[in-house]
């Protein structure tokens, strides 16, 4: 998909509209639109084809925003969007949004992914390890993959470590052909 | 002139040959790897599952900056 070259400005009007102590939240709610958005072709369509008008864009952000019990701010902010003719790039600006606050907070999104659900026993392990690692607090995010077979593989930003079985499986493939 | 034309279907035969061998190589390793995987995923257990995790944990513990 084409990318919004100001998603990084929408991203921010949104974080000082919101305020940073209700960004959490607030951010919840855009991924949950962010989803919907992926999900939902019908959503889609009533935010960023022109067919509809302003008034059926808002009535129908408003619908969604009651259902789904969203802030007035979010809300407004989708509608303004989508009048800017950005609302394809929600999802664009909803990932720069957590970006930009995890920033803020001098905070790092970590995604740790192990083949069976592991809650939060190693979450204190976790943290001080990659905290040492991107000297950041760490923000956990926990992702079941079978595939993996075993071990754990985790992301922060561009750094990833891989400990899983797979991950040594093709580190063995690489090098048998190879050699 | 022949002797050129001889000359460069041998090259030909030998880098032809050589691109085979490279290939069915990387099949026969991607089969292994398929079946490798297999296995493990069948015989994984809980505890061998845990005894991973923490393997993996510790490793990166080790890491350093």
């Amino acid at each position: 998909m084409k990318k919004n070259k100001h998603s990084k400005r929408f991203a921010k009007m949104f974080l000082n509209a919101v305020g940073i102590d209700r960004a959490p939240d607030a951010l919840k709610e855009l991924a949950i639109l962010k989803a919907l958005m992926e999900k939902s072709s019908e959503f889609r369509g009533f935010l960023v084809n022109p067919v509809f008008s302003a008034e059926e864009r808002g009535a129908a952000v408003g619908e969604v925003g009651s259902s789904l019990n969203l802030s007035s701010q979010t809300v407004k902010f989708v509608n303004f969007l989508s009048e800017q003719g950005a609302a394809s790039a929600l999802g664009e600006v909803a990932d720069k949004a957590v970006a930009l606050y995890a920033d803020m907070k001098r905070l790092a999104k970590a995604t740790v992914m192990t083949p069976v659900p592991i809650g939060t026993e190693y979450e204190g392990r976790l943290k001080a390890s990659l905290k040492k690692l991107v000297d950041r607090d760490i923000e956990l995010e926990y992702v079941t993959d079978p595939s993996l077979l075993g071990g754990i593989l985790v992301k922060v930003g561009s750094t990833m470590y891989d400990g899983s079985v797979i991950g040594q499986l093709k580190l063995l493939k690489d090098e048998l052909i190879k050699g | 002139m022949s002797e050129q034309i001889l000359e460069q279907a041998k090259t030909n035969i030998q880098f032809e040959l050589e691109q085979a061998r490279a290939a069915i190589k990387a099949e026969a390793v991607e089969l292994a790897m398929e079946l490798a995987a297999k296995k493990i995923g069948e015989r994984m257990t809980p505890d061998e599952q845990r005894k991973l995790i923490e393997e993996s944990l510790a490793k990166l513990e080790e890491s350093k900056h």
